[in-house]
């Protein structure tokens, strides 16, 4: 076995789609033993046997209240009203400390499914799926503010540059899909603080960045056509295609150019396949209505056909999809610190069916069980108010869940204080989300490694462990 | 001293063994045979360990794996001895690798031994595992070649070399079109224009290479070009990202002024030593023109990372930022990874914990500020006049004093009560911060408002206003707001800051303390007057609420008095104090001390008046008491002869209104209008504590300011200043080994698209060994002492050498099996453009190319794919109104999509080799993008102006001139004419219609050729 050895190269330059790019995966991925078998890089060989294919991250931007959701504490309702320098005792810094009272959620809580976890009224479909549910209620943030804490939640890292985890997902496992992205972030109207470099390669090469896809609208860019008709399309696309094959007389067989002209023909399989990827004609009526696709509520129907895509995608094999939140009250996403009960209210309303209808259809389809759901956002709030009836951001405990792609259903994990405040059991960070995610793909987090300005980097930095507790 | 051709081989080897090799180990077998456990008391992850004996005979024989017992286990070749234990045998390939790499000799990286405790950092033997890294570059001789006929330039024999070394040849030299494609290119970023081609191909081409290479090194298009390479180092943006993607005001002036630089090829090392210190470079490079300083625009590189609004935890984001800026300036100028030190000692490198603190500190010591940068030196020049003239009237002033007390009777009686606010001292639990009123006292400040220095004791204040008479004498030292400077003016259209730090507004001058830390947190400032004062807490400037808005204050007192400003809440934090004007308010600052003072009863000594006016022409200090009872005599004389004046009062008189008369003169010469740029200030010396793993929380010993000690290189640390300026020194020194290796360098990897130390931002252990050591140091030694630290001469020395000349095709198949890679050069590599010159070559053909040089930015134009919070209110335009793409702003979170899809780098450090990928989206953005589509209307438009309707031959001709300089083989005219014709049926037009030409232009913008370079 020869490590340079041009016909192998070439034979399997001619086998994948993805190009040379995809020669460097291969090459780096080969010292970090993952792509043991270079001779289909776009299938890169797992570490170990995955549970998940692929992963849907429903991102609640701005900030879920755990007290408010999963994290049931009755000594709020006990201490409602009263000062938490003396209820709860020191204080941590807050965003904008202007500390008001301990306040009870205006939502109810009660026992859900046969597993009787305990969740609010906030979201009564997705309550109905809580025995597939695996409740963490023990995660941690190092950031209090919104755009440090959704990079590192992104990308393991609280500031720019870094690589997001779709990314290093992609870049670890290659991609399933022969006319898709493998990393495809569906844009419900709400672009997270930090903007479109949480979904960023970072120093990964630009084949793994997220591509924003949208529900409506010209849905991936520049992938709708100049040119409206196919016969000039095929015109063009022959007289490209041999000029370019006259020009490879020239300059010899190059890799680059071969493949460059390989992606030239993946590109134009993209634009037949990201419409068809968009287009819900195929799907039934009773799917679009589980999803809420009919409903009365504007940002309900966006975000149900984020979801319905979302779906569509991981039948076709893409790795990685984020879901963004749709914008309900402007830019305020979740991030409720004037009125915790609206403002959770309505961003409920927006996600609360969509996300149970992908659950059930997920799950009635046989899909669920290698596919990783994850809900979360990027800190959780205080449970003393700020000012009179908001919360302000708590990075020191909140609630996520998982579903689906090897989690135990079902279950909760950890537990923060009597208050919800801090994280006290199975206390989590970022870091062992990200561990256990690659963990579920069949990445081993430590190995997954790239080389940059002189440092094998992941995602996990030197940190992470995978929650073994919670997995099938 | 380098790695020998069998060295070479060797790290070919390790390279194998790093991928193959050492993961299978680590996966298996460290677990049970590692650091936690020794099973059998076998260990693995280290050769050392390899090479002794195990229970069953030698673990490892190079080169013979049938002897090697790691093989015979893990090949289960022995009933006995199956590994892993009790597990499922290795996949073949990896137990194949392991054959392979024993076969090979079984090398294993030269590494410490590891153990439980990470490993101690011993320097020397850091400095031993590169020590070629470390040794200034020499002279190399030219080595032996055979085929000397090819070898031109100094350059071509070091290739030939090797080439012949591994018995390879050459490829031939690129057609002539493929060269001057090629020289374009790589100097200004731009394609030749038909006629260009045409010209050179119709001369004796061989005889003007060096004049075309001349002509592209003087066209302003060659700063355009290569202040684009250096961008990409500084990670330059022009907004600091984050949730609101803030504007990095008049970031824009950095660079036009790196364009203006390469363009006027300043040479490296004083283009290095403007970056680490053009604000104190004592004179100056001055635009030729309009005289602005140039050098100081250097110094904003340290300031275009990514800022936090609002950090809860104010000073773990210091230190991140800090950490950017030395991960940015290690990189850049010496190729080193300093930033991997800063919880540890490096983990390869001669690099300790200690070095990464002693280069934080002087990011500590250096401060933000917007400089006026077009009238600071004219400014200078005329406060330097004004100050000898106001000396020249205090000396005349006291002069006549003097003698006219020397007439008078002897016996002038001592005042007894001065003002009691000038004699203070600090309570027990107070510090010091800054007293004017000590001799001597170190000044920090900005611009010209406040002057140069405080005004010492004693000193004569001239009034510039009012009586022409009187005049008196300061009784403290203090720094004080001089109404000489007060028409400065901001000129229109300069951006101001984001959030509240309004560092534009301090831009006309500022008196500023020295940083301390914050103990008592109540500051008392003794002043007079109004002032907007910045509190440079943890150096966060990002001032945009919620947190941290008590950071800008507007402080007020009609009087001297003690005025509080409380930083209470940021107790043991680094702060300096930035007290900038409110519109033409007085403002005298005294003293400040953090915390509360004690008024001590006043004085008071009895003084002879003739004595201290003697210590006071002669320079001395004085006393409080001696200065106050001067001023009483002042005051009691003056106010005797006011209504007869005497001789002295004439005199007086004489002298301030001559003085008006030339200080009125001098301020018609102010410069009143500026702009404002990034640059930094000069603070105290500030020395960072060694951060047990990187936390603040945990501070060690002092690391005093300098290089890593591996450079052997002391510097000064002076209290009074950052010390950049001989830090600056250091590096540029002949004796550098570093310096001019990383620049010729980046230089090489830029023109032939790999450095001969591939890794262009790190030189160490992890980084990869130079192909060509002697070579690199050739170049380095020649860039220093040939080329004087011109970078337009190396360009040209190598853009002219035969290697630079060759084909892209290799001279036959065997060179491609023995050099697949292409490490020893045996051709030149077809590379792709990178994504501006793919954007402004489309430009180029199209004829749409606005070749205007310099400006304010263009706003990026937004689409649905470039969203998020904190976008810019107005979209620009389509085409960027032409421009070349390095004038298109850069928005952190606002980067175009063609940009990202053809790998410009993300602006978060520095990236001296960009990524080049090859991605459906791409071919996509050619194929679709709406900017590619109009331009190739354009385009169309163009030709039929230029061309009959009859003449589609010539088009196409013309075309493949544009787009590839060359002409168009038969087959591809053929091909094209019959597209053509098949275009014209399609949209049933005549085949010179636009539709036909603008579908044939956007087809030619998509063939591979328009983005490859042969």
């Amino acid at each position: 076995m020869s490590f340079y050895n041009p016909t192998s190269r070439r034979a399997y330059l001619g086998k994948t789609s993805m190009g040379f790019g995809s020669l460097a995966l291969a090459s780096l991925l080969a010292r970090n033993s993952i792509a043991s078998n270079p001779s289909d890089a776009t299938r890169q060989k797992p570490h170990h046997r995955p549970k998940a294919k692929s992963v849907i991250f429903l991102f609640m931007e701005g900030g879920v209240s755990q007290v408010d959701s999963y994290d049931y504490k009755p000594a709020l309702e006990k201490y409602n009203g009263q000062d938490p320098k003396r209820a709860i005792g020191k204080l941590e810094r807050t965003q904008f400390e202007n500390i008001g009272k301990v306040m009870k959620s205006p939502f109810t809580f009660k026992r859900w499914g046969q597993s009787g976890i305990w969740a609010s009224d906030l979201f009564p479909h997705i309550n109905e799926q809580m025995d597939d549910l695996c409740v963490i209620k023990s995660m941690t943030s190092k950031f209090p503010e919104h755009t440090s804490a959704n990079y590192l939640l992104h990308s393991g890292h609280g500031l720019q540059g870094r690589p997001s985890m779709g990314a290093w997902t992609t870049y670890g496992l290659g991609n399933d899909s022969d006319d898709l992205p493998g990393y495809v972030v569906l844009n419900g109207g709400q672009i997270p603080s930090g903007g479109l470099d949480n979904f960023s390669s970072g120093f990964l090469p630009a084949s793994y960045q997220g591509s924003l896809l949208h529900a409506n609208g010209t849905p991936l860019a520049n992938v709708i056509p100049n040119e409206n008709h196919r016969e000039l399309r095929s015109l063009k696309q022959s007289l490209a295609a041999g000029l370019n094959a006259k020009a490879l007389e020239l300059s010899g067989r190059v890799d680059a150019i071969e493949s460059a002209i390989r992606n030239a023909e993946l590109a134009a399989r993209m634009q037949l396949a990201v419409p068809e990827l968009v287009d819900l004609a195929s799907e039934s009526e009773s799917t679009l209505n589980l999803y809420g696709m009919n409903s009365g509520n504007k940002n309900t129907r966006t975000y149900a056909k984020a979801c319905v895509i979302a779906r569509r995608l991981v039948e076709r094999g893409v790795r990685f999809i984020e879901v963004l939140i749709p914008m309900v009250n402007g830019y305020q996403r979740w991030d409720a610190h004037g009125n915790i009960k609206t403002n959770h209210g309505d961003n409920a309303v927006a996600v609360d069916q969509p996300i149970a209808a992908l659950l059930q259809d997920l799950k009635q389809r046989g899909m669920l069980e290698d596919t990783l759901v994850v809900w979360s956002g990027e800190f959780g709030r205080t449970p003393f108010a700020q000012g009179g009836a908001g919360r302000d951001h708590n990075e020191h405990g909140f609630s996520l869940w998982m579903s689906g792609g090897g989690v135990k259903p079902g279950i909760t994990h950890g537990a923060t204080d009597q208050w919800g405040y801090k994280a006290v059991e199975n206390k989590l960070e970022i870091h062992d989300l990200h561990a256990t995610i690659l963990h579920q793909m069949g990445v081993d987090h430590t190995a997954l490694t790239y080389r940059f300005g002189g440092r094998d980097i992941r995602l996990t930095d030197v940190y992470g462990n995978v929650i073994h507790d919670i997995l099938t | 001293m380098f790695v020998s051709a069998v060295q070479a081989d060797e790290e070919t080897n390790l390279e194998y063994f790093e991928k193959y090799v050492r993961p299978v180990l680590s996966e298996n077998c460290f677990r049970c045979h590692g650091s936690q456990k020794q099973e059998s008391g076998i260990r693995l992850d280290h050769i050392d360990f390899l090479r002794r004996e195990g229970n069953f005979g030698p673990i490892l024989v190079p080169g013979k794996p049938l002897e090697s017992n790691l093989y015979i286990a893990v090949a289960h070749k022995s009933q006995d001895l199956k590994m892993p234990y009790e597990k499922e045998k290795l996949p073949q390939h990896e137990i194949d690798a392991l054959h392979q790499w024993i076969s090979d000799g079984a090398n294993w990286p030269d590494e410490p031994l590891p153990s439980g405790d990470s490993a101690q950092f011993d320097l020397k033997d850091r400095i031993n595992r590169l020590p070629w890294i470390w040794r200034k570059p020499t002279m190399h001789s030219l080595p032996q070649v055979t085929g000397s006929e090819w070898a031109t330039s100094t350059v071509d024999y070091f290739i030939l070399n090797k080439l012949e070394n591994a018995g390879l040849q050459p490829a031939k030299a690129a057609a002539p079109e493929v060269w001057l494609r090629r020289v374009y290119f790589a100097i200004t970023g731009l394609p030749p224009t038909p006629e260009q081609v045409q010209d050179f191909l119709d001369s004796d081409y061989s005889s003007r290479k060096a004049s075309v290479v001349d002509a592209l090194l003087d066209s302003p298009h060659f700063g355009e070009r290569w202040a684009r390479h250096w961008m990409d180092l500084v990670r330059y943006a022009e907004s600091r990202g984050h949730e609101s993607d803030f504007l990095i005001a008049n970031a824009w002036h950095y660079r036009d002024y790196l364009i203006r630089a390469f363009n006027e090829d300043v040479p490296y090392d004083a283009f290095l030593t403007e970056h680490l210190a053009g604000d104190l470079i004592a004179d100056p490079r001055r635009h030729p023109q309009t005289g602005a300083n140039e050098s100081i625009l250097a110094t904003g590189w340290p300031f275009f990372g990514e800022e936090v609004h609002s950090p809860v935890d104010i000073r773990q984001d210091e230190k991140d930022r800090t950490d950017n800026k030395i991960d940015v300036l290690s990189k850049t100028f010496f190729g080193l990874t300093v930033a991997c030190a800063r919880c540890h000692d490096h983990k390869f490198d001669a690099i300790s914990q200690k070095d990464y603190y002693s280069l934080t500190g002087y990011i500590l010591s250096s401060r933000f500020r917007q400089v006026r940068f077009e009238s600071i030196q004219h400014n200078l020049n005329i406060s330097t006049k004004l100050e000898s003239l106001r000396k020249e009237t205090r000396d005349q002033l006291m002069a006549n004093l003097e003698s006219f007390i020397q007439r008078l009777d002897k016996t002038i009686p001592n005042p007894e009560n001065g003002n009691p606010l000038d004699i203070w001292e600090p309570q027990v639990g107070s510090k010091i911060v800054l007293n004017f009123d000590k001799p001597d006292t170190d000044w920090f400040g900005t611009g010209l408002l406040f002057g140069r220095k405080s005004i010492p004791k004693g000193q004569i204040l001239l009034s510039e206003a009012g009586d022409l008479q009187f005049f008196q004498l300061a009784e403290a030292g203090h720094a004080s707001r001089d109404p000489f400077w007060n028409d400065l003016k901001i000129r229109s259209g300069n951006e101001q800051d984001s959030g509240n730090l309004d560092a534009v507004g301090r831009s006309a001058g500022s008196v500023q303390s020295p940083t301390f830390q914050v103990t008592h947190g109540k500051i008392h400032i003794l002043m007079q007057g109004e002032t907007k004062v910045y509190a440079g807490v943890d150096a966060h400037l990002m001032l945009a609420g919620p947190l941290h808005g008590k950071l800008i204050k507007v402080l007020k007192s009609n009087e001297k008095k003690w005025v509080v400003y409380d930083l209470s809440e940021y107790k043991g934090h680094r702060v300096h104090l930035e007290f900038g004007p409110v519109a033409d308010k007085d403002l005298n600052v005294w003293a400040i001390v953090d915390g509360p003072v004690l008024h001590t009863s006043s004085i008071s000594s009895s003084s002879d008046v003739l004595e201290t006016i003697g210590a006071l022409r002669s320079g001395k200090s004085i006393s409080t008491a001696q200065a106050q009872s001067l001023n009483r005599v002042i005051s009691d004389l003056s106010e005797k002869y006011q209504n007869t004046p005497n001789d002295w009062m004439k005199r007086n008189q004489e002298i301030l209104t001559s003085y008006r008369q030339s200080r009125n003169q001098l301020q018609d010469q102010i410069q009143k209008e500026s702009r404002t740029a990034i640059s930094l200030s000069d603070g105290n010396g500030v020395n960072e504590h060694v951060l047990s793993r990187g936390k603040y929380q945990r501070p060690k010993g002092i690391a005093r300011r300098g290089l890593p000690s591996a450079f052997g290189t002391q510097l000064p640390t002076p209290n009074n200043g950052s010390g950049r300026l001989e830090l600056a020194e250091a590096l540029t020194s002949d004796d550098n080994p570093l310096v001019s290796r990383v620049m010729v360098n980046r230089i090489w990897h830029h023109l032939f698209g790999r450095g001969i130390v591939a890794s262009v931002d790190n030189f160490g252990w992890l980084g990869e060994r130079p192909t060509h050591p002697e070579l690199l140091d050739h170049l380095a030694w020649t860039f220093i002492n040939e080329d004087q630290w011109s970078i337009k001469s190396m360009i040209r020395r190598l853009v002219l050498s035969n290697t630079f000349a060759m084909s892209s095709q290799p001279m036959d198949a065997q060179a491609e099996s023995i050099d697949p890679k292409n490490i020893l050069l045996h051709r030149m590599p077809v590379r792709r453009l990178e994504a501006e010159v793919i954007r402004d070559s489309v430009l180029a053909v199209s004829g749409r190319l606005n070749t205007q040089v310099y400006g304010q930015p263009v706003p990026v134009h937004l689409t649905e794919f470039v969203i998020g919070r904190g976008r810019p209110g107005k979209s620009g335009p389509l085409d960027g109104d032409g421009r070349r793409s390095i004038y298109t702003s850069i928005r952190r979170n606002f980067l175009p999509t063609m940009m990202l899809a053809f790998d410009a780098p993300i602006p978060f450090s520095t990236v001296g080799k960009r990524n080049v990928t090859n991605v459906p989206a791409q071919s996509l953005a050619m194929m679709n993008d709406k900017f590619v589509y109009q331009q190739a209307g354009i385009w169309a438009q163009y030709l039929s102006d230029k061309f009959q309707p009859q003449q589609s031959r010539e088009k196409i001709d013309f075309i493949y001139l544009q787009a590839f300089a060359r002409k168009p083989g038969p087959q591809e005219l053929n091909l094209a004419l019959s597209a053509v014709d098949k275009l014209s049926k399609f949209h049933k037009v005549s085949p010179s219609d636009l539709k036909v030409w603008r579908d044939m232009c956007h087809t030619f913008f998509r063939l591979n050729e328009f983005i490859y370079l042969r």
